[in-house]
């Protein structure tokens, strides 16, 4: 009788598993950016990412973007040139927490370049910076993360600098950082 | 080596309590702590796992004038409908506080987790294990705990080490500013989340010397070693965030865990193995006190039939999910919650175990 009951509570709560199921994404309805540029354009803040221009002409379809595997999110330099626009989006992210704090961020001057160069790379951008990140940190400072600058938006105790990088035809180069207040210093100055 | 009850031993008392009592301080208690103290949040718990230490002291003392568990004294002790309606009192309390401990199960489960899944079906789950467990009875939840203690901590802390990277000391330095009042607001927030210490009123059965000090003695060693570990944990998540950061995360140690790196395969996604330490723990304190709703429930029953029924286990599951569930739909019953928590738990806790040793019946 014993062992019955306990047979029957097992496949209750093992068939309740199931139900979990009903109302998620599945893998194939998913799509994966590496890394994710923000751009400021006419007043206004727009995401920009591998899928954009799927996104535009309908090939997407219905995907939704998953931002676990997110790697790094580029800033456009006229952004935090527009504080009241950069704390906005900082705002909004916390807020959605949509992409995950230690995704690695940089600056860009122009992230219509970036997107060219990643046809001249043999793999994703995301990747490709976040290598190009980590070798850099393995010399110098830590790198900062999206996390740090959501903690300095509430804490406003210390200064950020941000890599600035240069896009070229197929590399990137490091020239310097940037402050979040969109001041920027070559590397010799830093140190 | 084994606690005078004969069901559970001393090392087996220590371990459970370890589990019930830092898994929820070490989740809900840093934002709280860091908005109302800061950095000096540090003396707040200092000064909290010291008021526990004293409470159970306290309790020691109620044990040894009561000269058996709780639930004896309750039936031989004290006037009848008296012992029912402390009896009931104890039974409200476990069930909301059940209520809320899956409440908060279930949301850590569904952030960190499955997001888009429905909240009651995976509340559903955590209650009806909760149940299962509890139809175990308490030996069989120590035995599982006594093996997964250290196979829990011992990452824990390894993740926490491994967050000293990222630690910045400019968010640490205002630890010698404080202001007393937010001081004592904190420490009070320590102590409550000790209050399931009461509970080792129930731990023993029979009428031996010195069985108060056992245990006394067994869970002081599991408060100041939940006290370190809380300690250790809001160092490091106020030098990770920083105060104000801090204050603003619903649950900073999970953040903390999922953003510190690892290289490899595997130990890239320690973050989600790291879950089952707020797993394992709260499901700790929900079993423990979904099992001291359903004793007060068998406690007031007829005593006819020995073994637990079915309703006896049914009716307290029932009223944890409806609690958990209420809070979740609406906020006021979490206010309600922790408006009666803050106000009437801890002085119940406190105030009615010396005023039924006062009142007890002359032999």
């Amino acid at each position: 009788m014993r062992k019955y009951r306990m047979k029957r509570s097992m496949l209750i709560v093992l068939a309740s598993l199931l139900l979990v199921g009903c109302s998620t994404t599945e893998l194939e309805d998913r799509c994966f950016p590496m890394l994710t540029a923000v751009e400021y354009e006419n007043g206004k803040v727009s995401y920009q990412d591998a899928f954009s221009k799927e996104d535009d002409t309908g090939k997407l379809g219905a995907k939704e973007r998953d931002y676990a595997h997110l790697k790094v999110l580029v800033l456009e330099e006229d952004l935090l040139e527009q504080k009241s626009q950069y704390e906005a989006m900082l705002e909004e992210l916390a807020e959605t927490e949509k992409f995950p704090r230690n995704t690695y961020v940089c600056v860009v001057d122009d992230i219509d370049d970036l997107f060219e160069m990643e046809k001249n790379i043999s793999q994703d951008l995301g990747t490709y910076l976040e290598e190009y990140l980590k070798k850099h940190e393995e010399k110098k400072d830590r790198l900062l993360t999206l996390g740090d600058l959501l903690d300095e938006k509430e804490n406003q105790m210390m200064v950020l600098y941000l890599p600035y990088l240069d896009v070229e035809e197929n590399f990137v180069e490091w020239k310097g950082y940037v402050n979040t207040s969109g001041k920027s210093w070559q590397e010799s100055e830093i140190e | 080596m084994y606690v005078n009850n004969g069901k559970i031993s001393s090392r087996q008392t220590l371990r459970l309590y370890v589990f019930d009592l830092m898994g929820i301080a070490t989740l809900l208690l840093p934002p709280y702590l860091a908005k109302l103290c800061g950095a000096s949040g540090i003396y707040a718990i200092a000064l909290g796992t010291g008021a526990g230490l004293i409470y159970l002291l306290y309790l020691g003392w109620i044990m040894k004038k009561m000269g058996t568990d709780m639930a004896s004294f309750l039936h031989e002790g004290v006037n009848v409908w008296l012992g029912k309606l402390v009896f009931v009192l104890i039974m409200l309390h476990s069930i909301l506080t059940a209520g809320f401990c899956a409440y908060v199960f279930t949301n850590l489960m569904q952030y960190s987790l499955v997001r888009d899944s429905s909240y009651a079906v995976i509340l559903l789950i955590i209650v009806a294990v909760a149940a299962y467990a509890v139809s175990g009875g308490i030996e069989s939840r120590a035995r599982v705990y006594e093996v997964m203690f250290w196979f829990i901590l011992v990452p824990y802390v390894a993740m926490m080490l491994a967050s000293v990277r990222d630690f910045e000391w400019v968010y640490v330095e205002s630890v010698l500013q404080f202001d007393s009042t937010n001081l004592g607001k904190g420490t009070y927030l320590v102590f409550l989340l000790l209050t399931p210490l009461f509970f080792s009123l129930f731990l023993i059965g029979e009428k031996e010397k010195n069985y108060g000090r056992n245990i006394v003695k067994t869970i002081s060693v599991s408060v100041l070693f939940s006290g370190v570990i809380l300690l250790g944990s809001y160092v490091l998540l106020l030098g990770n965030f920083g105060a104000k950061s801090l204050a603003s995360l619903r649950f900073p140690v999970v953040t903390l865990m999922s953003t510190i790196q690892f290289e490899g395969n595997f130990l890239k996604r320690m973050d989600a193995l790291m879950l089952a330490v707020w797993f394992f723990t709260l499901f700790a304190l929900l079993n423990l006190h979904l099992h001291y709703g359903v004793r007060m429930l068998t406690e007031l029953s007829p005593k006819e039939k020995k073994r637990l029924q079915w309703w006896q286990l049914l009716l307290p599951t029932v009223a944890v999910f409806l609690v958990a569930y209420a809070i979740y739909l609406d906020r006021r019953f979490l206010n309600l919650f922790l408006g009666y928590y803050s106000y009437g738990a801890v002085p119940f806790m406190v105030v009615v175990p010396a005023f039924l040793v006062l009142v007890r019946r002359k032999k």
